[in-house]
This record gives C-alpha cells, sequence and structure tokens, in this order.
C-alpha cells in the first residue's frame, strides 16, 4: 500500500489521537479509582458481637465483601483491557509499523480488538454484585 | 446475681466493636462513592470512543462503555448500600452496648440477717425482718425493671440484626441456608441439663470438593451420606476427613476437623424469689462442659492457593487461571500474559473465621436444648461459623474448625449451599476437565491411577 493510500484510510476511519489520548487517560484513572475502591474494609467476624444474629450478619458480611473485592477486581481488569485495546488499535492505525499498511492485517487486527474490548466489557458488565463474573480475562495488575 | 435477659445481653454484646463495623461501613460507602464517579465518566464519555475512533471499533466501544457505565453504577450502589447496612449495624450494637452498660452489674441481693431462734421473734427482729421484706421487694422490682431493659435491648439488636443480615445476604444473593449436597459431616452431642445438639461443621471447603468427613473415603461421583456419630458432651466431637469426592477433577482429600462444642448451659431461673433458696441453675442445677470456643478456618483457601499455584505454574502465556484449577485458554487481547489466578491469593482463599467463642450462661430452662451446626468450610462459607441456635435460652455456641483440602475446589467455596458447580466464587466457569490438573492432583494426593477407574476420571 502506497503511502498516500495509507492517509487515506486513516482519514477514512477519522482517527482522532488527541480525542483518544483523554479517553485513555480516563480509562486510566477510572481503573486506578476503581483500583483503590477494591481495597474494601473487612470486618472480622466476632465485631458484630456473640448473637446468633451478629454471627449471621458476619457470615453474610464477609460473603459480600468478597463479592465486591471480586467484582471490583473485575471491573480494574476490565477498564485496562478497554485502554490497552484502545490504545493497541490506535497504535494499529496510526502506527508506522508494517503491518498498518496491510488491510488485512488491519481487518485482522480490528477484530481482535473487538473481541479484546468485549472480553473488557464481560469484566465490567455484570449487572450485580451476586451475577456470576463472566471475566476471564487475566489480571495484569488488578490488585489481590 | 444476674438476670438471664441481661446475661444475654452481656453475651449479644461480647466482643462486639461497633466502632470498626460503623467504620467498615464507612469505608464501604467512600468506596461507593469512588466508584460512581468512574460509573458516571464512563457513561459521560460514552460516545467518545465513537467519534475519535471511528468506523466498526469506536462504535462497539462506545456501546461497551454505555453499558459498563451503567453497570457500575448499580455495583456503585450496592456498596453504597453495604456500607449502609453496615453503619446501621454498627449503631445497632452500640445502642445494645450503651443499655449494657447503663445497667451496669446487677447489686446483690439483700440477704435476711440472722435470727437467734432461725426466725424473727423479738421486736428488733421483727422490725430488721419487715426492713429485709421491704429492700427485698424493692431489689426484686429493680431486678424486674432492668430485666424488661435488657430483653428490650436484646429483642432491638437482634431483630436489627436480623433485618441487616438479610439485607446483606441479597446483596451478595448467597443462599446460606440450602443444604449442601455433600456436606461437611454432622455429628451431636448431648448434654445433660442443657440438651444440646450440635452439628460440628467438618473441614473441606470448595465448591466442588466437598469437605472432608471423617473416616469415609469415597469415589467421585458417589453420594455421600453421613451418618452422625454421637459423642458425649465430655469429647467435643472432632471430624476428621479423609479423602472425598473432588467435583470434576478426581478425588478430592479433605481432611475436616471439627471441633464441637462444648456446651456450657447454666440454667437459672427468670426471676428469683427472695426468701427462697435461689440456686442458679434452678431446678435443673447447672450444667457445664467444657467452655465452647468456636474458631474455624475455612478450608477454601489452602484448596485454592494450592490448585491456583499449581496451575499458575502451568499455565502458558496468554492463559488465565481464574480461581485455583480453573484454566482458561482465553487468548489475553490486552497484552497480559500473566496468569491470573483470582481466589488463589490469600485474600479471597483466606478464611473468614467466623466462629465465635465464648460460653452461654443460659437462662430459663436448664433442659433447654442448643444446636449450633458448622457446616462446611469455604473461605467464606458458613461453615466458618458457628450458627448456635438457643432454644430455651440455654446452651453453649460452638466453634468449627476445619481445615480441608478438596481437589474441585476453588476460592471463595461455599460447600455449606452446595453450590458444587460454583468455582471458586467465579462460577460458571468450571473448566477443570483438564488433564494435568488430574495428573498433579493425584500426584499430590499420591494416589495411583490404576487405582482410580475411568468413571472417577471423567
Amino acid at each position: 500500500m502506497l503511502p498516500a493510500d495509507v492517509g487515506a484510510v486513516l482519514e477514512s476511519i477519522n482517527v482522532d489521537p488527541e480525542a483518544i489520548r483523554a479517553i485513555l487517560t480516563m480509562l486510566e484513572s477510572g481503573a486506578e479509582s476503581t483500583r483503590e475502591a477494591s481495597r474494601i474494609d473487612k470486618v472480622p467476624a466476632g465485631r458484630f458481637g456473640g448473637s446468633d444474629a451478629g454471627a449471621d450478619l458476619a457470615a453474610n458480611v464477609a460473603i459480600a465483601h468478597d463479592k465486591f473485592k471480586t467484582a471490583l477486581d473485575d471491573m480494574v481488569i476490565g477498564l485496562t483491557g478497554y485502554r490497552d485495546n484502545i490504545d493497541t488499535y490506535t497504535r494499529n492505525q496510526l502506527g508506522t509499523d508494517e503491518a498498518v499498511g496491510s488491510a488485512l492485517n488491519s481487518a485482522n487486527s480490528n477484530a481482535t480488538i473487538l473481541a479484546g474490548i468485549q472480553s473488557s466489557a464481560d469484566c465490567v458488565n455484570t449487572p450485580t454484585v451476586a451475577a456470576d463474573s463472566a471475566c476471564e480475562m487475566p489480571a495484569d495488575g488488578a490488585d489481590s | 446475681m444476674t438476670g438471664p435477659q441481661q446475661e444475654r445481653l452481656r453475651q449479644n454484646v461480647d466482643g462486639a466493636d461497633p466502632g470498626q463495623v460503623t467504620s467498615a461501613g464507612f469505608d464501604w460507602k467512600a468506596k461507593g462513592d469512588l466508584l460512581d464517579i468512574v460509573a458516571s465518566q464512563l457513561e459521560f464519555n460514552a460516545t467518545a470512543p465513537r467519534e475519535a475512533m471511528g468506523g466498526q471499533t469506536g462504535v462497539a466501544t462506545s456501546e461497551a462503555f454505555a453499558r459498563s457505565g451503567k453497570a457500575m453504577a448499580a455495583k456503585s450502589a450496592e456498596l453504597q448500600h453495604g456500607g449502609e447496612i453496615l453503619m446501621k449495624s454498627g449503631q445497632a450494637i452500640k445502642n445494645a452496648e450503651d443499655e449494657h452498660r447503663s445497667l451496669g452489674a446487677q447489686p446483690g441481693a439483700p440477704t435476711e440477717p440472722a435470727y437467734d431462734s432461725g426466725s424473727p421473734q423479738t421486736k428488733a427482729e421483727l422490725r430488721q425482718h419487715s426492713e429485709h421484706q421491704a429492700a427485698a421487694a424493692e431489689w426484686q422490682a429493680d431486678f424486674d425493671r432492668r430485666e424488661k431493659r435488657a430483653e428490650k435491648a436484646n429483642q432491638e439488636l437482634e431483630q436489627a440484626l436480623r433485618g441487616y443480615s438479610n439485607d446483606m445476604a441479597k446483596i451478595h444473593g448467597e443462599n446460606m441456608d440450602k443444604p449442601s449436597s455433600v456436606q461437611g459431616g454432622s455429628g451431636s452431642v448431648a448434654v445433660p441439663g442443657g440438651g444440646g445438639t450440635a452439628y460440628g461443621g467438618g473441614g473441606g471447603g470448595g465448591t466442588t470438593g466437598g469437605g472432608g468427613r471423617g473416616d469415609q473415603s469415597h469415589t467421585q461421583g458417589e453420594i455421600i451420606e453421613f451418618v452422625p456419630h454421637h459423642p458425649t458432651h465430655d469429647t467435643p466431637p472432632t471430624t476428621t476427613g479423609t479423602p472425598s469426592s473432588g467435583g470434576d477433577v478426581g478425588t478430592g482429600t479433605g481432611t475436616g476437623t471439627s471441633t464441637a462444642p462444648a456446651a456450657s448451659a447454666q440454667g437459672s431461673s427468670s426471676s428469683p424469689v427472695l426468701g427462697q433458696t435461689t440456686v442458679p441453675g434452678g431446678s435443673g442445677g447447672s450444667v457445664s462442659a467444657s467452655s465452647a470456643t468456636g474458631s474455624a478456618i475455612g478450608a477454601g483457601g489452602l484448596a485454592v492457593a494450592a490448585g491456583g499455584g499449581l496451575m499458575a505454574a502451568g499455565s502458558s502465556p496468554g492463559s488465565a487461571i481464574r480461581g485455583g484449577l480453573v484454566a482458561s485458554p482465553t487468548a489475553a487481547t490486552a497484552g497480559g500474559s500473566s496468569a491470573r489466578s483470582i481466589g488463589a491469593g490469600s485474600a479471597r482463599g483466606a478464611a473468614s473465621t467466623l466462629g465465635r467463642s465464648g460460653s452461654v450462661v443460659a437462662g430459663g430452662s436448664p433442659a433447654g436444648s442448643s444446636s449450633a451446626r458448622s457446616a462446611g468450610a469455604g473461605a467464606t462459607g458458613r461453615s466458618a461459623t458457628s450458627r448456635p441456635t438457643v432454644a430455651g435460652q440455654a446452651g453453649s455456641q460452638a466453634g468449627g474448625r476445619g481445615t480441608g483440602r478438596s481437589g474441585g475446589a476453588n476460592g471463595s467455596g461455599r460447600s455449606a449451599t452446595g453450590a458444587a458447580a460454583q468455582g471458586a466464587g467465579r462460577g460458571g466457569k468450571d473448566k477443570r476437565r483438564n488433564g494435568q490438573v488430574v495428573d498433579h492432583l493425584l500426584e499430590e494426593w499420591e494416589i495411583d491411577e490404576e487405582d482410580l477407574g475411568p468413571a472417577v476420571i471423567d
């Protein structure tokens, strides 16, 4: 593909580097905030007192804590996944590597990116903490 | 002497730390607020990818952002709600503590003076007797008032905590009362006078592995029927598990130890009557077994840590390890080749030690019964919680200590809920039919492959 053709491709897909940078920044910031949010306090069981109801509450709080932790960890993974995929997409579109020149490679790359976006969404989009996680992505830096 | 309601109130606030509970509530709420900000940003900027990236990818990303923003907002609301529940719980406990503190110690009952002839005869003795009667009546009235206050405080506390417990259960969605198909075991303890029955929770945890239960070996797929044993009250029931079923992956090795309870039941008449001989324990006397010490260690943590570590080591780049033994071949599109072992870490796998300690000094009928059960042993499972039910206001709290390893066990298993198919709290990702897993487990448990029939493997 000639350089002129590459330019035409970029123009046709209308990539806005500045806007994308802003999106990436938002996602990084969001992932960091969510990571911070995932460090929710635990309450030791006995702190609810010695009643049966207190013990039940303690058990439920412990389970809820773990569920929240999982959900929040998943969200961090998902947001990071969004960021990485958008970044990869942008590099593919604007980069200077040889792959850019190939329409076929570009199409394949986009398919991979789309799949990555979907996988990231799976990590964030569970509707409630009670719902089973559908996140299949590796943690890649999420807090444990 | 302390009345039964006051004693119950003391027990109810024993070990409680409303400040820590409330503080955690604030933390959860603050974290929920933080999450809400992220959700809002995502929703607000949902259209940005479409404009900035263009094409099909941009459209798909925008749609994903919009959905993610909504989902995050929903979970933020849940986290905030959880925080509110904790704050309210802390307040309820504090109210009970305040009332307990306000009641203070029960003053001693006035004692009738000794008379020369055994009963009041002289004028002075009759006056002394009369004064004693008045003091006794006053003491009795005070005792009854205190008992009523304590009873009210108990009711308010227990009702509040039950409500908040249900609210919290709605958030996490686990059915904690659902019996497991493979329970950790059971046992019963008869406590003379106290009539205690304790279902000692077996060890073992995890969701697919099943808890180990003493002295029985099972092959996979076998429905395990536990026969309760009946140790005497002198010997806390201890169940030590041996290999039990292991879900999809081979045979699990469960080492469950359930230390049950020991009951300490001391009966007392609910309202002492002066002038009569009042003995703590009333007609039933006092029954005292060894004190109950609740201590529960969930087994899921161990199982997950082992499984997660194992598979992480054996995974290839790009594989995602989800909660212990789950190997996911999903390609890492986010550039990550590191294996994730959610649930394998101590945080997920750590046992929630919810066992409680302390004996219950019972009021009411000394023949009352208590039951305590400690089922299963997941990291967050009920196994880790002794849940004594005090009937007749007599009984003890039993703690179950369960440790177990379960081959198919994953992270926050809740064997008590029978969530046998859930994986590591990451249900629905049961991908354990992995030859490596089986191989390793066989090696770890030192079980010869020849000993396992094809049905066991598959």
